[in-house]
């Protein structure tokens, strides 16, 4: 411990030592501390224990090397290698170590001197189809150092196709495809918090092995270390050559390779200067800024230098993002860094487009190129805002933790005039504000260095406001908890600010001259005039056609399509009917972008062939008032039976007839906080009664569990139907009782186990009184909310916005209800969307060709696929098909989670008046939670409402004939 | 004396063409209004006599319908119940309040009565303005209700102002008059305006003493177009409130606790396709309204 502060204070000013050891200068406050509070063993707690950040402070005083050992396939060790082939490759240029999956290879490492080593590898993948990136584990002599090094994730390079501007219509967006390429990984933190990972190797010889449970690609050159960067003025020292005259301008939107497929061009038309830029059209003309911010992300272009020569390097650029800070670019050419201020390029902020020519502490830089092909790249780094946000992040960790301290001595609403005594209950509580107060005052002061200021950094300061206050007078801090709260929140969010770097670019330009520049403004005038221009332009430009071309002259029929979505999806959507459908079956399909119901269309006669969005009850609704085809009577259904299963098409099935196949489904898993239910040793519930057991203990702790509950609406109602909207559904099916009878005309509420399972959801709100409202982002963040059901799709929103908790949580099943014969019952609710066809459709063969194919596995994959390439892992696509899943980049215990839930689902059908159920449940419910109504009278009394309902509907659609 | 007589065939003719330039101006509008308003209403009446899913072609039903918004339609009635709450809470009160803020208002400056009525007139024209109830009175226990109210102590456990039955209709009221002033308080301000001040001065002369017989005998029949107006423009507000509801207390709401016949409108046509009984309930809606603006009117003349 003292050790690791002497070493700190050493290197307080050094970037690296600060973001290291965060706590190490905070002065440790005199009180004594119980192992409880000690604010560096909760941080720690915050790392796992065989984690980097363990194993640089158990090597805090190693130096980095800066010696580089190369390691080529000679180096293979046979004996010890398994899965492994050398073989020529053109692409690395010379052998090359290719790994199948499961593949062990280990090479042997001379070192010559004790240190730090980072590890780069020069590698290609074999494929190019595949979408999942291979995961390495790199070990040195036979052991992992550190957990992050078991995955190391080698990312698939991409291009993109040429971008044609086309005359009076709007640009396409580039497609991404992925081509096997030279790329070049150095060993680095996933979220760019810790930077390149530094292996510590002592002199001598070692073992370095790479695994690969998936494989796929070949390894060239390994190189352990890393030589020093020369600095600006010994580059500028070591030039070459002159200015050579020339000027080469480069359209960022022209990307030729990158390391993620989601890195677009886009179109800008807030300025009338981008170029190429058109008032009334849509130009792809820049490098989308919101889609280049992730550390890591590299994106690189071609230049054909023709003289040698000298080049200052112009950059036109928008950074509207980041206020009062700046973001990180890293220069590289032709893959190898150049000198420390290409390194570590910053990029301030401004609301309007920019004109930099690059250059270090005042000093303009350049490139030092000989005549012949460069690739230049940019590469996301959080530069030397790194350790600060790290440092930040830790602090939003150790402040939850003292919030969740004190609320479970207060609880979430405590008394305002209570003295609970706080300084007492939690000895720690005072000292570590203290000391949380040292560590903000010094981030600010620090990023205050940096000229980082102004609105978004200034939470900082109000936040040790608030502790010190918390330390003057320790008796309100119950009063103000909810500020607290939503201070720690504006910090984190802050931390998810800096860590995206968005930076949308222009052009660039290399400038063989000493004076000249490129840049190019357009006054406010030529603005005015553009944005005029666009504006009438508006009125006649059709900004809504999806894709066009490709599919229009052909001869197996033509189909009109109905989606609804945005217009990103559209076009992916239209890109891979194009692709996949047309072209094999010869059927033009127009695609619609739309938000209008169907019902209005049919009404109006304006109805679709076949509409791929359907809501939850639309399918029986509309079907038992015969405008929808019958889908069940084509052939080839039986083979979709066996794909979806009976229980899957229940919900779009009425009196045998099927009208809808299933396209997306969504169902309930169970989302916890591994950190806090080892804090009250508390184990995952397998039953509802195992639940129970845990409520109280978490509630004691002032904690809470969350189920799902959506308040009614309109949308509800006819959309989600009644599986995913809480989960009454589940408890009901969990108990083995159907809800409707067979014929599904009137409902069975008055059974024993459909009674119990009302009562067993009433009491979650009336005995446990768990909160029916909540938003569970924030709590589940906090940790104030441990244990709660939830959609999956929330695995997505957690994965990517809430980096302080990563590796702290998991999903798993929800809980059973326990048989007679002892088995666990763990059936669960669901809800989705289907695919129709209308009965008016005038080419049915290709309608139904076209359905068959969208339900595919092959066809929602791709969807899925696509759609995460293009608008980022936030956004994974939920498919009905199973086997679309299992085709979307899921990691493998994730999906062996969603897999086995998913084989719990069993749809509850959809009646006619199905409305009218939820409805009546929503309002019985209400009754017994709000009104304390008593459950059974509540439910019999609805159920006699929502059976008048279907018995009416029945009389309705009596005479109609199917 | 003899008078000239004008000559009268050029001034008939005069009054001719300016008979068909007057329809003329009219025209855009009255295609709008007849395209939009009167056929809707008419078909609205004829449909109300048929089944009409939406989706097939309607078939006649006689006066099946009002037999059965007569006598079998439970939601009616709480619907009926809670349109007239609205009418006579919202209505006469958002009124006066209306005309009472309109003559403060219209005491004051020019320049601050610019301020005053922008102040005042702007809720109604943004009427996305009633999300921000939905903060305030979330359900969640950080709420601003909720957590305002638990932090004073007031309160214990938060409380779902919106869903919960016994708090929905009161908040409801409440938004509703704070958005209600809307054109009835931009006509009486314009009503205001428009009388002449002379009159006030002879009233002066006349032995008005104060503000309020001079308010009384000289400004409220001074402006008797505008105060009927208003009425009209309150008396359809009041009788077809259906956003706020829907926006805040969900749709439907528990229990129906804050269904309004307008809602309930909705609630058959969009989500249970019964346009034909939808119909018949919308006609009613329409007679009533008429009456009522018929009583008020005659309330107003006979001022």
């Amino acid at each position: 411990m003292k050790i690791h502060r002497w070493i700190a204070l050493g290197l307080t000013c050094g970037v690296l030592a600060s973001g290291m050891l965060p706590f190490a200068h905070a002065q440790q406050p005199a009180a004594a501390i119980t192992a409880d509070g000690d604010l560096e063993a909760v941080i720690a707690s915050k790392y796992e224990e065989d984690g980097y950040r363990a194993y640089r402070l158990s090597h805090a005083s190693a130096q980095t090397a800066h010696s580089a050992v190369q390691l080529e396939a000679e180096a293979l060790n046979f004996e010890e290698s398994t899965g492994v082939r050398v073989a020529d490759s053109a692409i690395l240029g010379g052998k090359a170590i290719e790994l199948s999956a499961g593949a062990r290879a280990a090479l042997r490492l001379e070192v010559g001197e004790t240190g730090l080593y980072t590890v780069r590898l020069d590698y290609v993948y074999l494929d190019t189809e595949g979408l999942k990136n291979s995961d390495i584990t790199l070990l040195l002599d036979g052991k992992v150092p550190f957990e992050e090094s078991q995955r190391l994730t080698l990312p698939r390079i991409w291009t993109q196709e040429p971008i044609i501007h086309r005359k009076g219509a709007n640009d396409f967006t580039p497609k991404s495809e992925q081509r096997a390429a030279a790329a070049v990984y150095i060993a680095a933190d996933q979220t760019g918090m810790e930077g390149e990972f530094l292996y510590y190797l002592e002199k001598g010889s070692h073992v370095l092995t790479l695994q690969s449970a998936a494989g796929g690609f070949a390894v060239g050159r390994v190189t352990v270390g890393s030589p020093a960067l020369p600095g600006d003025d010994a580059y500028r020292a070591g030039a070459k050559y002159d200015y050579s005259g020339d000027v080469y301008t480069i359209e960022a939107e022209e990307i030729h390779l990158k390391n993620d497929s989601s890195i677009t061009s886009g179109v800008d038309r807030t300025d009338a200067a981008v170029s190429p830029n058109d008032p009334v059209y849509k130009k792809v003309n820049v490098l989308n800024g919101s889609k280049f911010l992730k550390p890591l992300q590299n994106a690189s272009w071609k230049i054909d230098v023709k003289k040698d020569g000298r080049y200052r390097i112009g950059i036109r650029f928008k950074q509207d993002t980041l206020q009062g800070a700046f973001v990180t670019r890293r220069l590289l050419l032709d893959g190898e860094p150049v000198c420390a201020g290409l390194s570590n390029l910053r990029f301030g902020y401004d609301d309007n487009w920019q004109y930099t020519v690059l250059q270090a502490d005042g000093k303009e830089l350049w490139l030092d190129l000989s005549a012949g092909e460069h690739t230049l790249s940019l590469e996301v780094t959080l530069g030397d805002l790194r350790p600060y946000i790290q440092r930040m992040d830790d602090m939003v960790f150790v402040l939850n933790y003292l919030y969740r301290k004190i609320i479970m001595v207060t609880g979430t609403s405590p008394d305002p005039l209570r003295d609970y005594n706080l300084a007492d209950e939690i000895p720690y509580l005072i000292p570590d504000f203290q000391a949380i107060v040292k560590e903000l005052d010094d981030i600010y002061a620090q990023l205050g260095k940096l000229s980082v200021k102004g609105g978004q950094i200034s939470i900082l300061s109000q936040l040790s406001n608030q502790l010190r206050s918390f330390v003057r007078d320790p008796y309100h801090i119950q009063n103000r908890l909810a500020n607290y709260k939503s201070n720690i929140s504006a910090l984190s969010s802050l931390i998810m600010t800096l860590q995206d770097q968005p930076l949308t670019i222009d052009y660039f330009s290399l400038i063989g001259d000493a004076k000249k520049t490129t840049e190019v403004k357009s006054g406010w005038l030529s603005n005015l005039w553009f944005q005029i221009r666009s504006f009438i332009g508006s009125f006649y430009c059709d900004y809504t056609s999806i894709g066009g071309g490709g599919s229009s002259a052909q001869d197996g029929g033509r189909i009109s399509v109905w989606f609804s979505g945005g217009r990103e999806q559209a076009e992916l959507l239209k890109d891979i009917i194009d692709e996949q459908f047309s072209a094999k079956h010869g059927v033009a399909v127009n695609l619609q972008l739309v938000s209008i119901s169907l019902s209005q269309a049919i009404l109006a006669g304006t109805a679709p062939d076949v509409m791929l969005t359907t809501s939850r009850s639309q399918p029986v609704n509309l079907g038992a008032r015969g405008v929808l085809e019958d889908l069940s009577a084509y052939d080839g259904f039986d083979k979709l039976r066996d794909v979806f299963g009976d229980t899957l098409l229940a919900p779009y099935t009425y009196r045998g007839k099927v009208f809808a196949l299933p396209v997306t489904l969504d169902y309930h898993v169970m989302f916890y906080r591994q950190d806090i239910l080892d804090e009250l040793s508390l184990k995952l519930p397998q039953t509802w009664d195992d639940l129970y057991a845990m409520i109280p203990i978490i509630q004691r702790n002032n904690m809470a569990v969350g189920l799902p509950y959506t308040v009614l609406s309109s949308q509800t109602t006819i959309e989600s139907g009644i599986g995913a909207k809480d989960i009454f559904a589940t408890l009901v099916l969990q108990r083995n009782a159907p809800l409707y009878n067979d014929a599904r005309t009137s409902i069975l509420l008055d059974s024993t186990a459909v009674i119990g399972a009302f009562e067993q959801w009433t009491d979650f709100y009336t005995k446990y009184q768990l909160d029916l409202e909540y938003s569970f982002y924030n709590r589940f963040r906090t940790g104030e909310m441990p244990i709660a059901i939830q959609s999956y799709a929330n695995y997505n929103m957690l994965a990517a916005a809430a980096p302080e908790i990563r590796g702290l949580w998991g999903m798993t099943t929800v809980p059973g209800t326990r048989q007679a014969d002892g088995s666990i019952n763990r059936a669960e609710a669901a809800s989705g969307s289907g695919a129709v066809m209308v009965r008016d459709c005038k080419d049915k063969p290709a309608a139904w060709s076209f359905i068959q194919w969208w339900v595919s596995a092959e066809a929602q994959s791709a969807y899925g696929n696509a759609l995460e390439v293009l608008m980022g892992k936030a956004s994974r696509y939920n498919p009905a098909n199973p086997d679309a899943m299992k085709a979307l980049p899921w990691e493998d215990e994730e999906l062996a989670v969603l897999l086995e839930q998913r084989s719990f689902v069993r749809e509850i059908p959809e009646v006619l008046g199905g409305y009218y159920t939820v409805r009546g449940l929503d309002n019985a419910f209400r009754n017994v939670v709000f009104s304390g109504r008593n459950y059974k009278e509540a439910l019999t009394e609805q159920g006699i409402i929502i059976n008048a309902e279907l018995a009416r509907k029945q009389q309705e659609f009596a005479g109609v004939v199917l | 004396m003899k008078r000239t007589v004008a000559p009268a065939k050029p001034l008939r003719r005069n009054s001719r063409s300016m008979t068909v330039s007057s329809y003329l101006f009219l025209a855009p509008f009255l295609v709008f209004f007849a395209v939009f308003t009167v056929i809707p209403v008419l078909c609205a009446v004829v449909l109300s006599f048929t089944n009409f899913n939406m989706v097939t072609v309607p078939t006649f039903a006689g006066i099946s319908n009002y037999v059965r918004m007569l006598l079998d339609d439970d939601v009616l009635l709480t619907a009926v119940k809670n349109t007239l709450v609205f009418a006579f809470l919202t209505g006469p009160f958002s009124y006066f309040l209306c005309l009472l803020l309109a003559w403060l208002v219209n005491e004051v400056n020019r320049r601050l009565r610019v301020v005053f009525t922008a102040i005042f007139y702007i809720p109604s024209t943004v009427t996305n303005a009633i999300a921000i109830f939905a903060y305030i009175f979330s359900g969640d226990s950080y709420g601003l209700a909720n957590s305002t109210l638990m932090q004073l102590g007031i309160i214990r456990d938060p409380i779902l102002w919106l869903s919960d039955p016994t708090y929905n209709m009161g908040i409801l009221i409440l938004i509703q008059l704070w958005l209600s002033l809307g054109v009835g308080f931009l006509s009486f301000i314009a009503g205001f305006q428009a009388i002449d001040p002379s009159l006030y001065e002879a009233g002066a002369i006349d032995g008005i003493r104060n503000r309020f017989q001079e308010f009384y005998y000289l400004t409220l029949p001074g402006m008797r177009p505008q105060l009927m107006f208003g009425a009209v423009m309150q008396i359809t507000a009041s009788f077809s409130v259906s956003a706020v509801p829907i926006a805040l207390t969900g749709f439907p709401s528990t229990n129906n606790s804050t269904t309004t016949v307008v809602t309930h409108i909705l609630d058959i046509s969009t989500l249970r396709m019964e346009m034909g009984y939808a119909c018949a309930i919308a006609t009613m809606l329409f007679l009533v309204m008429l009456i009522t603006r018929n009583i008020v009117s005659l309330i107003i003349r006979s001022d």
